[in-house]
């Protein structure tokens, strides 16, 4: 008696539990599809997705085809963007639905990797480019776009070239370029134009640049570097300088990277000499990214290197910035008309049922108004020509679009770049370098070492 | 008692428990100890057999140490504060010249440990700057101190400044789970105590420590157990840096699994790190003989 | 014996001082970020230590816009089912475990401990895999259960040391009174044990509050996630605003700690209703 007392308890609790469970799911099938969740509807522009959700209603009797698509661009102005590009794309393809779900940065690349070894991968994802892609593209896990690029030979032609090698691997294209991130030097124009300094044009000058801002009591360089991908991005731009670009493709390649040659040493030196002579934030390495990056916007700081599509934080916090490419060092044996940075882009799972649609959608983000849009509304650089205008961008970016237009190439981030397993002695090395505790010579002779493993490994 | 035997009840009462372990924590458990010989990733469903290799890899890595020793410190300090300190802090609070702050000390104390990681990180990645830190503006400007330390930018410092946060965050909450231990000590034993002429001194070693040694044990376990899985403090703080200084077993395992796509390692990490603590838990309740003969 | 009043209060003044500097590290910090909550951005950059000089209380309405609301009732939906189940399950399985006899009790025992020895980090990928196979990816649902799983563990094991020390004989003259085990758990037990339930659902709260690995990785959909997940979000998205995102920080923060001050009360009357005491 008491025991069925219990038992039917348990039962009642548990079956509760499940119903509640059962009910969570169904509902959620229902409100997945896209933006027309209430929540979303009552919160955000209300009259765009009203009348997606018409249009869906309408329609859902049909055999609807579900798009998913994953991307990490979190910020405020970044999200509608996407929402507002399905509703159009829905508008024109009645039968599809694009479900869009999405995760901030540091969690981003981990989900991605779970969630595509499941049969629910989604069927369009953001990705960088270089080994980070790669590595996708050798587990069969995106498809060959080529043939695509191939039958719309003027869609191809209107990229921005340089924009298309990062996705090629060996003989395909794995993906779609839709914006340019690449590193520039940004300067506050006020402590230019108080200390009289002109924009250098050789190392030498830049150094100079650097010398009389410190003795000035201003931190030349703005660089936290708490985690190590801050000083990675300088390290990239060196080691373009300083490696032939051959060298540098062959190290990059895990099968062939033997990083034996004397630039990265030289490249390795001059970050050290820029925190030995005082340059960077004091004590970057115990320097959050972001705060040590504030004192240009408030005048401490003189420079900073920073990515373009984070430019428009200079215009957020009312600094009128200013921008140059860091001068190529006399005698370097790299290649002095590459520019720092990568296109990024999206892929599509080889587990997507209709890659085709999938294709149309990002023609439909690199057409004309949608890679304006994203200019205006996320300042995100193009990755297709002849869109960015006086109107629809600002002087730094302008700089920077007609610096990698007019490049040879890109030299991508180093951490995506190489292998990852090279990466993590490479990039938290670069720490220990700043600080003076490992010489440049140690950490490379460890990279060769490390280098020499994973190719014997695979 | 016969009811104690029953076991439709005895069934009827664990299985919530031991079915949800079973099925969501020991059965992703034993994939993950299966995975551990092997090489894969975690977006492909191949994967190589290479038996004890990870493990072998991870041994032999030269960081391994390190790794260690921070695991190892963290364990031994948050022993001392939050088991240790904790103890004494709550018999403190006890004696009765404190009970009138008692309410207001202990929910003070007890704070930290209420506010999400993401807070705490922000908040004392503040404090910490060398630039323009708390920390380091008080050190120059009152107590003059010309070159302060860069804390969480120092190689030797850095996995010190994320065990005290840890601590600032937890000595509060190990010591609310001793408060609540030492008021279930039966009044009767303090009082003749005193009668006996006992000091608080006495009263602590000979009457709360005994009696407290269960909830001790229980707090000592915890905190063990979580110093061999502390992940998130190190993460968000100082990301294993600066180099690899401040690398953590869980860290390592993280790296593995999601920046370096070796899941094979990362199992083994994960394995490494069940079977320390399920060791460590196992030689500290043979230690203090509890579980067994007290309930008889 | 003088002497040893003299000395005796010179160590009580020790230890109050100890207490105030204790709090006085916990304190100034918090203070800090309250204070930062309202500051304008500048003002925060240029000096972040200084006292506001203009109190901007927007930035609250402002992080509230950027949807903090919504994942605020999400998480108050999966934290208050976790607890509540949390607390009911591990409290029937402590009962179990302390007082029942039967074959194999220590190998359940350790088993149900076991698991607080496994980093939910560790079982990442086979959790979502089970999940997805479940059909409890996406779900508050499951969510709720990982959250339980992982803390039956430390739950149970607080909750068997609490009743271990409990005296038996109240049970046992209710059980020679004919009362039922079951009646014996839920009117004799339950109540002596409300504080240590109050602790475990407390412990609980803040756990599930809190936690973001799984809560990144289980749900999809932006209308389903918690409050730390929408937090980076939010963080994300004011990169350069301090204050506001400071300010999403304190309301996310305020309401464990409400709960916090809620609870305890009730467990302060579990304390001194001393049914625990003899």
């Amino acid at each position: 008696m008491k025991a069925k007392l219990v038992s039917l308890m348990m039962v009642v609790c548990m079956t509760a539990a499940l119903l509640a469970g059962c009910g969570d799911g169904g509902s959620k099938d229902n409100a997945n599809t896209p933006s027309t969740d209430e929540n979303n509807g009552e919160q955000q522009n209300s009259g765009d997705n009203g009348s997606t959700n018409n249009k869906a209603s309408g329609s859902s009797d049909g055999e609807k085809i579900t798009l998913k698509l994953f991307h990490n661009w979190i910020n405020v102005e970044e999200a509608p963007y996407f929402e507002d590009i399905a509703a159009e794309f829905e508008s024109t393809h009645e039968n599809v639905d694009i479900v869009i779900e999405n995760v901030g940065d540091p969690d981003y690349r981990s989900k991605l990797s779970v969630m595509l070894g499941t049969d629910d991968a989604p069927d369009i994802f953001f990705s960088w480019s270089g080994e980070s892609a790669y590595k996708f593209v050798r587990a069969g896990l995106v498809q060959d776009l080529t043939q695509y690029y191939e039958e719309d030979i003027a869609w191809k032609d209107n990229f921005v070239q340089a924009a298309l090698p990062p996705f090629e691997y060996e003989d395909g294209i794995y993906g779609v370029p839709v914006r340019i991130d690449c590193k520039m030097m940004i300067y506050n124009k006020a402590l230019f134009e108080e200390y009289n300094i002109e924009i250098p044009t050789t190392y030498e000058e830049f150094l100079q640049v650097c010398e009389t801002f410190k003795k000035a009591g201003i931190i030349p360089l703005a660089l936290g570097n708490l985690e190590p991908w801050a000083s990675c991005h300088y390290i990239s731009t060196f080691n373009g300088m300083c490696v032939p670009e051959d060298v540098r493709r062959m190290d990059n390649d895990y099968k062939t990277g033997t990083f034996t040659d004397p630039g990265y040493v030289q490249a390795l030196q001059m970050l050290q000499d820029l925190n030995s002579k005082g340059y960077f934030t004091p004590n970057t390495n115990a320097m959050d990214f972001d705060m040590a990056r504030n004192d240009v916007f408030i005048g401490k700081a003189a420079m900073t290197y920073m990515q373009s599509i984070e430019f428009k934080r200079c215009q957020e916090n009312n600094m009128e910035a200013g921008v140059f490419k860091i001068p190529f060092p006399e005698g370097a044996a790299g290649n002095e008309n590459l520019v720092t940075g990568s296109p990024d882009g999206f892929m599509i799972s080889s587990k997507c049922e209709h890659p085709e649609l999938a294709m149309e959608f990002l023609k439909l983000m690199t057409s004309k108004p949608w890679q304006e849009r994203m200019i205006t509304q996320l300042s995100s650089p193009a990755s297709v020509q002849d869109v960015h205008n006086a109107e629809n961008s600002n002087d730094v970016t302008l700089q920077a679009v007609e610096v990698y237009k007019q490049a040879d190439g890109f030299v991508n981030w180093l951490d995506s770049d190489i292998h990852s397993e090279i990466a993590d002695v490479y990039v938290p090395g670069l720490q220990e370098v700043i600080d003076g505790s490992k010489t440049p010579e140690d950490l490379m002779g460890e990279v060769q070492g490390i280098a020499a493993r994973v190719q014997s490994e695979e | 008692m016969k009811a104690y035997k029953n076991k439709k009840i005895i069934i009827l009462f664990l299985a919530p428990v031991v079915i949800g372990l079973a099925v969501f924590v020991y059965y992703p458990l034993i994939q993950t100890i299966i995975g551990s010989l092997f090489e894969w990733v975690s977006y492909s469903p191949d994967r190589k057999w290479v038996g004890l290799e990870n493990y072998i890899t991870i041994f032999t890595d030269k960081d391994f140490g390190r790794i260690l020793f921070n695991n190892i410190a963290y364990a031994v300090i948050s022993v001392i504060c939050q088991v240790c300190l904790a103890m004494v802090l709550a018999a403190c609070l006890e004696e009765i010249f404190m009970r009138r702050f008692q309410n207001f000390f202990r929910t003070v104390l007890f704070l930290p440990s209420l506010i999400s990681m993401s807070v705490i990180a922000l908040l004392w990645k503040c404090i910490f700057n060398p630039n323009t830190g708390l920390l380091n503006t008080f050190l120059v400007n009152a107590l003059g101190i010309e070159n302060p330390p860069i804390w969480m930018g120092d190689a030797t410092l850095a996995i010190f400044c994320c065990i005290f946060i840890s601590q600032w965050q937890y000595v509060g909450y190990c010591m609310l789970l001793d408060l609540i231990g030492i008021q279930k000590i039966p009044q009767e034993l303090y009082e003749a105590a005193i009668i006996d002429g006992a000091g608080s001194v006495k009263k602590f070693f000979y009457i709360t420590l005994p009696m407290g040694k269960e909830s001790m044990l229980v707090t000592a376990i915890i905190t063990v157990i979580g110093s061999f899985k502390i992940f998130t403090e190190i993460q968000v703080l100082t990301g294993g840096g600066p180099g690899k200084a401040s690398e953590v077993l869980a860290t390592a395992m993280y790296k593995s699994a999601f920046e370096m796509d070796k899941m094979g390692e990362a199992s083994a990490y994960a394995f490494i790190i069940f079977a320390i603590t399920m060791v460590l838990s196992l030689v500290q309740m043979k230690l203090s003989k509890t579980g067994e003969e007290s309930d008889v | 014996m003088r002497y040893k009043k003299w000395y005796g209060s010179i160590g009580k003044i020790l230890i109050f001082l100890l207490f105030v500097f204790l709090s006085v590290i916990v304190i100034l910090p918090l203070l800090w970020m309250l204070l930062s909550s309202v500051k304008e951005n500048t003002a925060f950059l240029t000096d972040p230590w200084g006292i506001p000089i203009t109190f901007r209380i927007e930035n609250y309405a402002y992080a509230l816009k950027y949807g903090v609301g919504r994942y605020f009732l999400n998480s108050l939906i999966v934290t208050v089912v976790s607890v509540a189940l949390i607390v009911f399950f591990s409290a029937l399985a402590a009962y179990a475990a302390s007082r029942f006899q039967f074959k194999g009790r220590n190998v359940v025992f350790l088993f149900i401990i076991g698991g607080m020895m496994i980093s939910p980090e560790v079982s990442l990928v086979s959790l979502f895999k089970l999940l997805h196979s479940l059909k409890l990816y996406n779900t508050h649902m499951g969510l709720i259960i990982t959250y339980c799983v992982f803390q039956f563990s430390f739950t149970v094991l607080l909750f068997r040391s609490y009743m271990l020390s409990l005296p038996r004989s109240v049970e046992e003259s209710a059980m020679l009174d004919g009362c039922s085990v079951w009646k014996t758990f839920w009117y004799i037990v339950v109540p002596m044990c409300k504080p240590i339930l109050a602790s475990g659902a407390l412990f609980a709260t803040m756990h599930v509050w809190n936690e973001y690995m799984f809560a990144t990785v289980f749900i999809e959909s932006d209308s389903l996630k918690t409050i730390p997940v929408g937090l980076v979000t939010l963080q994300a998205a004011l990169k350069t605003n301090y204050p506001v995102l400071i300010s999403g920080l304190v309301i996310s923060a305020a309401v464990v700690i409400i709960a916090f001050l809620v609870f305890q009360k009730q467990f302060i009357r579990g304390l001194s209703q001393g049914s625990i005491k003899g």
